[in-house]
C-alpha cells in the first residue's frame, strides 16, 4: 500500500511539473518578501564592521552575541521577518494547497494556471478554517497524549538513577506527541482531498472523515509520509554535504550556495506534490465505501391463480 | 603602568632575569606548617543517611599573642532549614536542583572536651559575622577556659552527629550515593597580624554561603570511615587500611598530610578504575625542557612525580573512563609543569550519579567530583568536552585554593578565577580552541567567557566578598572575568613573564594563605612592571573596558576654493586640484577601564600604519607610514581622540587592538570600522535567512 501510494504520488509529480515550479516560486517569493527587511538590517549591521567579516565563513557565537547587543534592532528585525513569513505562509499555504489539490484532482482540460487559481480561490477559506481547527486540535491531542509521558520523564529526573531511561522516556513522550500531531495533519490533508472532490462546504464533517480514514489505516498513512520524509531528508543530506564541501567567504560563493539551497527547496516542493498525490490515491483507496446493496431479488412470481375453487 | 614596557624592555628584561633567578633559588615548599590536625572516626548509617563520629583535634596557635577562643565551621547546618544564610542566598537550589521537603541536613556537637576533660560546648555560641542572620548555625564560637599561648597547642575531643542533606548543592546523598563534604566540626583560620593585610590578629571565620565555603588551615588528617561492606569508598589521601567488621561493615582508613580539608564518598555502584600518572612516560623530555626554559628554572625544578589516580565512575559512564583519565593526566602534567609538582601521591575523581548533579564539579584536597552525561558518549555530543573541562578545572583547585589556600569567601577570584585562567590554557593546549563541536556549531571556551562580558558588567568589582556581588554577577566576576583579566595581563606583559609570575606566586604561597595584594606584589616584581593601575582598574574598581572606533573618514583634499581677496582683487576660485588624501579616525573609550592599546590603519595598496595609544597622553607612531604621509594624534579630550593622517592612500579600515590583546573589552565589534561597506557577511547570512524562512513556510503549509 505504501509503495503503491508513493508510486501514485510520483506519477502525479511527473504530470505536475508546473505545479512544483509554482509552489517553489511562491515559497521563494514569500521568503524573499519576508526576508528582505532582515537582509537590509544585516547589511546595515555588519557591512562596515571588519570584525563581523568572520561571519562570512560561518557562525561565530561571540560575534553573534556582540552583534545582538550592539544592534538590538537586528534581532527585532529577524523576529519580525520570521513572524511575517509564518503569517504569510499560513495564508498562502491554504491558497496554494487548494490550488495544488484542484490541479491533482480535477479532470478538466483547462490550463494549469486556471485550475490552480480556481482551486486556490475556491477553497481558500475552507482550507484556512480546516487548517486552524486541525492544527489546534492536533496540538491539544498531542499535549494530552504526550504530556503525561513527558511528565513521567520529569518525575524520573529526580527519582531515577538512570539518565538513559529518562532520556528514553522523554524521547518517547516527544515521539508520541509528534505522531499525534502528524496524524492530525494527515487527517487534514485527507479532509482537503474530499473537500475538493465534492466541493464540500462544511469543514468539520470533512475533518471527521479525514480523521476516520487516517486512523483506520495509520500504517499506510504514516508509512507513506515517512517514505516521503526520508526522501526529503536524503535531499537535505545532499545539500548539507555540498554546503560542508563548498568554501564560503565571497559574494559569488554565497550566490552559488543560494543556488544549492533553491535546488533543495525545489526538490522539497516536488516531494510535497508527490505526497499530495499519494494522499489523493490513499483517500481513493481507503475511504469507506457505502455498503453495496444486494441486487434486487426478482419479484417472486405471484402465486398461480387458483384455477380451481 | 604598562607603558614602561614599550621603551624600557632591555632594562626590564635584565631585572626580570635577575628576579627569575632569585625566584628559582627559592625551592618549591615540600611541606605545610600544620596548624590543625584531625583524627576522625565516623560511622555512616546508610539507611538513615546519618553520621555519628568523634574527632580529636590538635590546634597550634600560629600567632604571637594568646588566643582565648576557637571558631568552628558547622557547615552542614547550612542545610538545616529555610532560615540559614545559604538557604536565604540561594533559595535552596543550585543549578536547578531544589531542596526537597525531606532533604534537610544538620550537624550537632554532642560534646567538646579539652585535654582536662572539661566540656566546653555549653559555653559555645553561634555567630553570624557576615550578616544579621541570627538563625544561621554555621559558625560556632567556643570560649576557652585558658587561652592558648603563642606557639602553644590545644587538644580537643569532639563528639558529633549529623544528618546528610539530600544533595542540592555540594554535599549529601542521592539514593545510595554519598558525597560527604563539610561534614565535621572544623576550625576556622586564625590570622596573625600582618597576614593578608590584617592589622591585628583574629579568627577569619565566615558563614556557609551560596557561593563560597573554603578557607581553612593546613594539617594532617586521618579518618576511619565505617559503613556497610557493599560500599565502594573514595576519600582525601591514601587508603592505609581496610578492616572487615563482624557486623557486616567495613572500616576504611585514609591519611593525608599538608591538606586543608577532608571529604569522602561512598556508593555501591561505583566502577573503580586505577591509573598512574607517570612522570617518566606521560611527560616527554622536550616538555620538561620547554617548561624549564619558559619558567627560567632548572630541569630538576620542574620535575614531576608519579600520582596514583582513582576514578570512581558511574556504570552508565563507563565508555568515558579513558576520557576522564586522559583529562586528569593532562591536568596533572600541565599544572605541575607550569606551577609546581603535584605533591600528593594520590588523586581521586568522583563521578556523581544522575540526580546528584548538585555535588558535581566540587573540589577537596586530593579528591574532587567531575560531572558528565550519557549523551557525551554518543554522536553528536561526543565532541563536547565539558567532562574534560570539569576535570581539569576541579583538579586545578588543588593548586588554586587547596595548596595556595586563598580565602574563597573574601577573594573568590584568587581561587575560581585563577583556576579558570589555568583551565582555559590547559584545555586549549591539549584539546584545541573548541570546547564543543556539535552539528557544525563550534563553541570555544574563551569565546564563552567573552560572550558573558557586556556593558552590564560595569557595576561590580572583581575583588568583592562572594555574597556582596550584585545579583547574578558572582559567577562571571569570579570565573570568566578573572580569566579574561589574567589573559589580558598575559598579553600585555608577555607569555614568558606571565608564566614566571604565576610560577613564582605559586612557589612562594604554596601551603600558605595569600591575598590579592600578595599576588600583585609577586607579579609586579617578576614582570618588572608597575601594575598598580592595571589591577586598580580591572580588579579593585568596578568598570568595563570598551574601546571604540567611532568614525572613519578618508577624503581627497582639494586646492583652496571660495572667494579670496578684497575690492578689485576679489576672485572666486572653484574646486579643483588633486591633493593628497586626508584620513580622520575618531577613537572613543566608552568604558572606565583604560589600557594602552594600538590603532592599525590599513590603506589602499596594502599599506598599514600602527599607532600606539597610551592611556591619556598623545599617541606615538610605529610601523611603516605610507610614502609621503604624516600623522598627528591629538591629545585625549576626555575619553576621545582624533587621529589625522595626511598623505599616502585612501584608508580602508581602522582597527583598535588589532592583535586582540585586551580580552576584557566587552565589545570586539566596535573596535574597527571600514570606509566602504563589505557585503559578504550580509549576503551569506541573508541567503541563509531566506532559506530558513523557506523551511518555515514549508512547515506552515507551503
Amino acid at each position: 500500500m505504501i509503495l503503491r501510494a508513493t508510486r501514485d504520488g510520483l506519477a502525479a509529480l511527473r504530470r505536475s511539473v508546473p505545479l512544483v515550479i509554482t509552489l517553489w516560486l511562491v515559497n521563494l517569493a514569500l521568503a524573499v518578501a519576508a526576508g528582505a527587511p532582515a537582509f537590509v538590517a544585516l547589511l546595515a549591521a555588519t557591512s562596515r564592521l571588519p570584525e563581523a567579516d568572520a561571519l562570512a565563513d560561518g557562525f561565530r557565537v561571540g560575534i553573534a552575541f556582540d552583534l545582538a547587543r550592539m544592534r538590538p534592532g537586528l534581532l527585532a528585525s529577524l523576529a519580525g521577518s520570521a513572524l511575517g513569513a509564518a503569517f504569510l505562509g499560513l495564508l498562502a499555504g491554504a491558497a496554494a494547497t487548494g490550488g495544488a489539490f484542484e490541479v491533482l484532482v480535477s479532470r478538466d482540460e483547462r490550463p494549469f494556471a486556471h485550475r490552480f487559481g480556481r482551486g486556490a480561490g475556491r477553497f481558500f477559506f475552507r482550507f484556512l478554517r480546516a487548517g486552524l481547527v486541525a492544527g489546534l486540535a492536533g496540538a491539544l491531542a498531542a499535549a494530552l497524549l504526550g504530556g503525561p509521558i513527558l511528565a513521567v520523564g520529569a518525575r524520573l529526573w529526580r527519582a531515577s538513577g538512570s539518565e538513559a531511561l529518562v532520556y528514553l522516556v522523554r524521547l518517547l513522550g516527544g515521539a508520541v506527541a509528534g505522531t499525534v500531531f502528524l496524524l492530525a495533519l494527515l487527517a487534514l490533508d485527507a479532509a482537503r482531498v474530499r473537500v475538493v472532490r465534492e466541493d464540500a462546504r462544511r469543514v468539520l464533517p470533512m475533518l471527521g472523515f479525514g480523521l476516520g480514514v487516517v486512523l483506520r489505516h495509520p500504517v499506510a498513512w504514516l508509512g507513506t509520509w515517512g517514505l516521503n520524509a526520508l526522501l526529503a531528508l536524503a535531499a537535505f543530506g545532499l545539500y548539507l554535504a555540498f554546503r560542508h564541501a563548498a568554501p564560503a567567504g565571497t559574494v559569488g560563493l554565497a550566490l552559488v550556495m543560494f543556488g544549492a539551497q533553491q535546488a533543495f527547496v525545489l526538490v522539497r516542493s516536488g516531494l510535497r506534490v508527490c505526497l499530495l498525490g499519494s494522499e489523493v490515491a490513499l483517500v481513493e483507496r481507503l475511504r469507506p465505501r457505502p455498503a453495496v446493496a444486494p441486487p434486487p431479488q426478482p419479484a417472486a412470481p405471484p402465486p398461480a391463480p387458483a384455477l380451481f375453487f | 603602568m604598562l607603558r614602561a614596557l614599550g621603551r624600557r624592555v632591555p632594562a626590564i628584561a635584565l631585572v626580570s632575569l635577575a628576579l627569575a633567578a632569585r625566584a628559582a633559588a627559592a625551592p618549591l615548599p615540600e611541606r605545610a606548617v600544620h596548624v590543625a590536625d584531625y583524627d576522625l572516626r565516623v560511622r555512616l548509617d546508610a539507611d538513615a543517611k546519618r553520621l555519628r563520629g568523634r574527632e580529636r583535634i590538635v590546634w597550634r596557635n600560629p600567632a604571637p599573642e594568646p588566643v582565648g577562643e576557637l571558631w568552628f565551621h558547622l557547615y552542614l547546618n547550612a542545610f538545616k532549614n529555610t532560615e540559614s544564610t545559604f538557604f536565604r542566598e540561594s533559595g535552596g537550589q543550585l543549578r536547578g536542583d531544589h531542596m526537597p521537603e525531606d532533604g534537610w541536613g544538620w550537624i550537632s556537637v554532642l560534646s567538646l572536651r579539652d585535654a582536662g576533660g572539661r566540656d566546653l560546648a555549653p559555653r559555645a555560641t553561634f555567630e553570624h559575622p557576615d550578616d544579621d542572620n541570627a538563625e544561621d548555625r554555621t559558625v560556632w564560637r567556643v570560649p576557652l577556659p585558658e587561652p592558648v599561648p603563642p606557639g602553644g597547642e590545644i587538644a580537643l575531643d569532639v563528639g558529633f552527629e549529623a544528618a546528610l542533606p539530600r544533595i542540592v548543592a555540594r554535599t549529601g546523598y542521592v539514593r545510595d550515593y554519598f558525597l560527604v563534604g563539610q561534614w565535621f566540626p572544623k576550625l576556622a583560620v586564625y590570622e596573625p597580624a600582618g597576614m593578608r593585610g590584617r592589622a591585628t590578629g583574629g579568627w577569619n571565620c565566615h558563614q556557609f554561603h551560596a557561593n563560597s565555603e573554603f578557607y581553612a588551615d593546613f594539617g594532617r588528617y586521618r579518618a576511619e570511615i565505617t559503613l556497610p561492606r557493599r560500599f565502594v569508598v573514595g576519600a582525601t589521601g591514601r587508603r592505609t587500611e581496610r578492616r572487615e567488621n563482624p557486623d557486616g561493615t567495613s572500616t576504611h582508613v585514609y591519611e593525608q598530610a599538608d591538606v586543608i580539608d577532608f571529604a569522602w564518598t561512598a556508593s555501591p555502584r561505583f566502577l573503580e578504575t586505577k591509573a598512574v600518572f607517570s612522570a617518566e612516560r606521560d611527560v616527554t623530555s622536550a616538555e620538561y625542557a620547554q617548561a624549564a626554559t619558559l619558567l627560567g628554572r632548572s630541569p630538576e625544578a620542574v620535575r614531576l612525580s608519579d600520582v596514583e589516580i582513582t576514578l570512581l565512575l558511574q556504570p552508565e559512564h563507563a565508555p568515558q573512563a579513558a576520557r576522564h583519565l586522559a583529562a586528569a593526566k593532562a591536568a596533572i602534567k600541565w599544572f605541575g609543569l607550569w606551577y609546581g609538582r603535584y605533591p600528593y601521591p594520590t588523586v581521586t575523581i568522583v563521578d556523581p550519579p544522575f540526580g546528584g548533579g548538585g555535588s558535581a564539579g566540587m573540589e577537596y584536597p586530593t579528591f574532587f567530583t567531575a560531572g558528565t552525561s550519557v549523551l557525551f558518549s554518543r554522536w553528536p555530543f561526543d565532541r563536547v568536552l565539558f567532562p574534560e573541562e570539569v576535570i581539569v578545572h576541579e583538579f586545578g583547585h588543588q593548586y588554586w585554593q587547596s595548596m595556595v589556600a586563598t580565602n574563597e569567601f573574601e577573594e573568590s577570584w584568587l581561587d575560581e578565577g585563577f583556576d579558570s585562567y589555568s583551565t582555559g590554557k590547559v584545555m586549549e593546549l591539549v584539546y584545541g580552541p573548541w570546547l564543543a563541536r556539535v552539528l557544525g556549531v563550534r563553541l570555544g571556551g574563551l569565546e564563552v567567557s567573552r560572550t558573558g562580558n557586556s556593558v552590564n558588567r560595569m557595576f561590580d568589582r572583581i575583588r568583592t566578598p562572594s555574597w556582596d556581588f550584585s545579583p547574578g554577577n558572582y559567577g562571571f566576576n569570579s570565573y570568566a572575568r578573572t580569566e579574561l583579566t589574567l589573559r589580558t595581563l598575559e598579553a600585555l606583559v608577555g607569555t614568558e613573564k606571565m608564566a614566571r609570575a604565576m610560577r613564582s606566586y605559586h612557589e612562594r604561597w604554596r601551603f600558605r594563605h595569600p591575598s590579592s595584594d600578595d599576588f600583585y606584589a609577586v607579579v609586579s616584581e617578576v614582570t618588572g612592571a608597575d601594575l598598580r593601575s592595571f589591577f586598580g582598574q580591572t580588579v579593585e574598581r568596578p568598570g568595563i573596558l570598551d574601546d571604540e572606533v567611532a568614525s572613519v573618514e578618508s577624503e581627497r583634499l582639494g586646492d583652496p576654493s571660495g572667494v579670496f581677496g578684497e575690492g578689485e582683487g576679489r576672485r572666486t576660485v572653484g574646486t579643483k586640484g588633486n591633493r593628497p588624501w586626508r584620513t580622520t579616525v575618531l577613537v572613543r573609550r566608552r568604558g572606565e577601564v583604560v589600557l594602552p592599546t594600538a590603532l592599525r590603519l590599513v590603506f589602499e595598496g596594502g599599506e598599514t600604519r600602527t599607532i600606539t595609544l597610551q592611556e591619556q597622553e598623545g599617541g606615538s607612531t610605529e610601523g611603516s607610514p605610507p610614502p609621503g604621509a604624516s600623522a598627528s594624534a591629538r591629545p585625549w579630550v576626555g575619553r576621545w581622540k582624533r587621529i589625522e593622517v595626511t598623505g599616502g592612500h585612501r584608508l580602508l579600515s581602522a582597527t583598535l587592538d588589532p592583535e586582540d590583546r585586551l580580552l576584557i573589552d566587552v565589545n570586539r565589534l566596535n573596535n574597527s570600522l571600514r570606509t566602504e561597506p563589505d557585503r559578504r557577511a550580509a549576503v551569506h547570512w541573508g541567503a541563509r535567512w531566506v532559506f530558513w524562512l523557506q523551511q518555515l513556510l514549508a512547515l506552515v503549509g507551503l
